[in-house]
């Protein structure tokens, strides 16, 4: 834990992380074209959605070390950072911290496994703020899902967003499902599974396999 | 984009009447041709025009609170404004545009190209000097339900969220001054006339007007650029009976440019005759009435499937994302319909993806809401906001926001495929 309480101290000074700041654009086109820190960190969220943890984790390394677990402030490359640490934890909280993203988070221990998803979910929460997008609500109840003591809450962001018809990706309705089960509400359970396959969404699986 | 119901002005002609007031000092002057007229009375010169009341000096309190709301709703991103700095260029929807499909914009050669094939909109607006030409009155009316003007333009004048309060504050800001009065009139025959030979119509649509088809030759060189501006910005005349003021339509015609320096309308070279009959042919030439307003129709839900992908490049990454993008994502600010602008407050609505658009927007009360959901007639809201626009071109003003904000509305077989979309489910 001792690394863990490391990056939590960064999360406090807040590292900068610098990167190119030109022009903005109308919305998307222009800063993407010019900013390479950009690049990297597009390729490793496709990388994240192809469901290759390693890799997507590894080309944030490259482009921002150790950068990417310390929390940012404020300033110029705030965005990208925040991308980029999302997808490090992403990675984390969907291999069930088996990933190694360094600083001794991550691995084939359960501790480091355990220390990762910490982790993970302090940095999803920190980005989400105290007005979170569905979408980030429903990546913290991911990694949340992950640890035995935040399951209850995993499932009271995803029943809120399924309730407001905000339920951002297939997986929210996969894991809704889950966790309705396991509670025991079987029609809750039901109706998302339903939800998820009508999303049709390419890899995720929506039918709960165990039915005990 | 067309139409907009016809504004009734009074358009009795009143006869000159202080001769007659000693004579008659019981009898009204303005109840018309009726008026009993002594025959021995000599003709009453020819009248001035319509005699509306001279708009006065704007009240200085209404030109302050009007000059915060120019910088609330944040007009120097489209237009330029006497006294005050353009947007920086990352905020200016309408310079970006310019300077890319001009070449000015650094990008390699091959993006620009590409991006220069996709720019339609915002590409061109009027700047906003010289005002007082307008009718304060009519400018207030306009800015709170706002009609497309200049039929070259793709864009045309958003609906700002203000009140008729908040509309007339920045009328005064904008046209502080009071109206000179109304030369007399012109000749309108002789008007007819003239807008033929000067060619007036190369340039301007007359909606509702007789076509007079305009001359072989120009009354004045123009080069092709000129001439490509002048088609973009020149208004339909069939507003300006409204619109301007009747002593500056004159001089407009006589001399554009002193008027407002830098517009695209030349100087037509005219005696002051004859401006004052084109004038007299502009604002008084009768008028067909404009087409009954077409009702906007939703389209049936499709048999066949639908998908995320085909939504998206038909819709949401045409026009939307451009305003309503994640901001961790655009890199800029996301758009005024994310992160707010133009006055509006953030809607954080994400138009950009799949998980953006499910994510919904933020209410007037701060919750966040799905953009599905049905009202009350069944039409999911951003399926209504879609519809809306096409009924503020068709001239009404829906009480939800058209979309896209102040630009060409999302063919109906588009809408049509994202109504479908919905229905099955948003298949990803
Ligand atoms: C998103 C860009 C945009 C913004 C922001 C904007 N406008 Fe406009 N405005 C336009 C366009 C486009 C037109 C041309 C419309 C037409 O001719 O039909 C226009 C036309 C006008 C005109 C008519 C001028 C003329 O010569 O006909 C006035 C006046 C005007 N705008 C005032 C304002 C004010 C005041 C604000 C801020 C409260 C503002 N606009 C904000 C795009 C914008
Ligand atoms: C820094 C430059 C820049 C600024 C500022 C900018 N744009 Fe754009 N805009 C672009 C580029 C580049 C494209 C073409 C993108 C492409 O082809 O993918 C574009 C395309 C668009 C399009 C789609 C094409 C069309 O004409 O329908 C819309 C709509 C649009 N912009 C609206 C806006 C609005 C509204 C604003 C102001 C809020 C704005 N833009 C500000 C650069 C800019
Ligand atoms: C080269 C194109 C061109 C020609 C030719 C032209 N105009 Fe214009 N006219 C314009 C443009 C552009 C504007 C708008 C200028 C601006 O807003 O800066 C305009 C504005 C006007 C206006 C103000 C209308 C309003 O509602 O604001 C009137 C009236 C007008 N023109 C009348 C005429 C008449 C009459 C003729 C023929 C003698 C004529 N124009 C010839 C381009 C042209
Ligand atoms: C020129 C910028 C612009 C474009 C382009 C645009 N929007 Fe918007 N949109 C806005 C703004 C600004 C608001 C906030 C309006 C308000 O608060 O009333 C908004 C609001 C909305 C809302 C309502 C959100 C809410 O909760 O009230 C929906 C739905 C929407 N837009 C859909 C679309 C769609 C669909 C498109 C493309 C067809 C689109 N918009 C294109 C600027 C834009």
């Amino acid at each position: 834990m001792s690394r863990l309480a490391l990056a939590l101290s960064l999360a406090v000074t807040g590292a900068v992380v610098s990167l190119p700041n030109v022009a903005d654009a109308c919305g998307n086109t222009v800063r993407r074209l010019v900013d390479s820190g950009q690049e990297y960190v597009q390729r490793a969220e496709l990388l994240l959605a192809k469901a290759q943890y390693r890799k997507a984790v590894s080309t944030i390394r490259e482009a921002f070390g150790d950068k990417a677990i310390a929390a940012h402030m404020k300033g110029p490359g705030a965005h990208l950072h925040g991308r980029a640490q999302r997808i490090v934890a992403l990675a984390v909280a969907r291999s069930g911290g088996a990933v190694a993203i360094g600083m001794d988070l991550g691995g084939a221990a359960q501790s480091r496994k355990d220390a990762a998803i910490a982790w993970a979910v302090l940095a999803l929460r920190l980005q989400a703020g105290d007005q979170p997008t569905p979408a980030q609500t429903a990546e913290l109840a991911e990694a949340l899902a992950r640890q035995t003591s935040g399951r209850a809450e995993a499932y009271d962001l995803l029943k809120g967003l399924g309730d407001g018809d905000l339920m951002p990706t297939a997986q929210g309705w996969a894991l809704l499902a889950e966790l309705s089960k396991e509670r025991g509400d079987v029609e809750g359970s039901k109706t998302a599974v339903e939800r998820c396959v009508k999303m049709r969404a390419r890899g995720v699986k929506c039918e709960l396999t165990e039915q005990a | 984009m067309r139409r907009q119901p016809e504004l009734v002005r009074p358009r009795t002609r009143r006869r000159s009447c202080a001769p007659l007031l000693a004579v008659f000092s019981l009898l009204s002057c303005g109840t018309g041709p009726q008026d009993p007229v002594r025959a021995d009375i000599p003709p009453a010169p020819p009248p001035a025009a319509p005699q509306i009341a001279l708009e006065p000096p704007a009240d200085p309190a209404a030109v302050a609170r009007g000059q915060a709301l120019i910088d609330r709703f944040e007009c120097v991103r489209c237009h330029d404004l006497p006294g005050r700095e353009p947007a920086p260029l990352e905020k200016h929807c309408v310079r970006c545009h310019q300077d890319i499909l001009a070449g000015r914009f650094p990008a390699p050669p091959g993006t620009l190209r590409e991006w220069q094939g996709h720019i339609t909109h915002l590409t061109d607006v009027p700047a906003l000097h010289g005002l007082d030409r307008f009718r304060r009155a009519w400018l207030a009316g306009w800015l709170h339900t706002p009609h497309d003007l200049r039929p070259g333009l793709d864009s045309t004048m958003p609906r700002l969220a203000l009140g008729t309060a908040e509309a007339a504050d920045l009328a005064a800001a904008l046209i502080p001054a009071a109206e000179a009065a109304a030369p007399a009139a012109g000749d309108l025959a002789r008007g007819r006339e003239l807008f033929g030979d000067k060619s007036c119509a190369l340039c301007h649509r007359f909606t509702g007007a007789p076509n007079i088809a305009p001359a072989a030759r120009l009354p004045v060189p123009l080069d092709e650029a000129q001439l490509q501006r002048g088609l973009a910005q020149a208004p339909d005349l069939r507003f300006t009976r409204e619109r301007m003021r009747p002593a500056a339509l004159v001089a407009w015609l006589l001399d554009p440019p002193r008027h407002k320096p830098g517009t695209p309308m030349p100087k037509i070279p005219l005696d002051e005759a004859d401006a004052r009959a084109l004038a007299a042919y502009v604002t008084e030439v009768p008028l067909e009435p404009p087409p009954a307003p077409k009702h906007v129709q939703r389209l049936p839900l499709l048999e066949r499937r639908v998908t995320w992908a085909e939504v998206e490049a038909k819709v949401f990454k045409r026009t939307c994302w451009h305003c309503h993008s994640d901001p961790d994502y655009a890199r800029g600010d996301g758009g005024p319909g994310n992160s707010g602008g133009y006055g509006f407050t953030p809607r954080r609505l994400d138009l950009a993806s799949y998980t953006g658009i499910a994510s919904g927007s933020v209410g007037d009360d701060g919750k966040r809401r799905s953009v599905f959901a049905p009202l009350a007639d069944g039409t999911p809201r951003i399926v209504a906001h879609m519809l809306a626009r096409h009924a503020e071109v068709e001239g009404a003003a829906p009480e939800l926001r058209g979309m896209p904000l102040g630009l060409t509305p999302v063919p109906l077989a588009d809408i049509q495929l994202v109504d479908t979309w919905i229905a099955q489910g948003r298949p990803q």
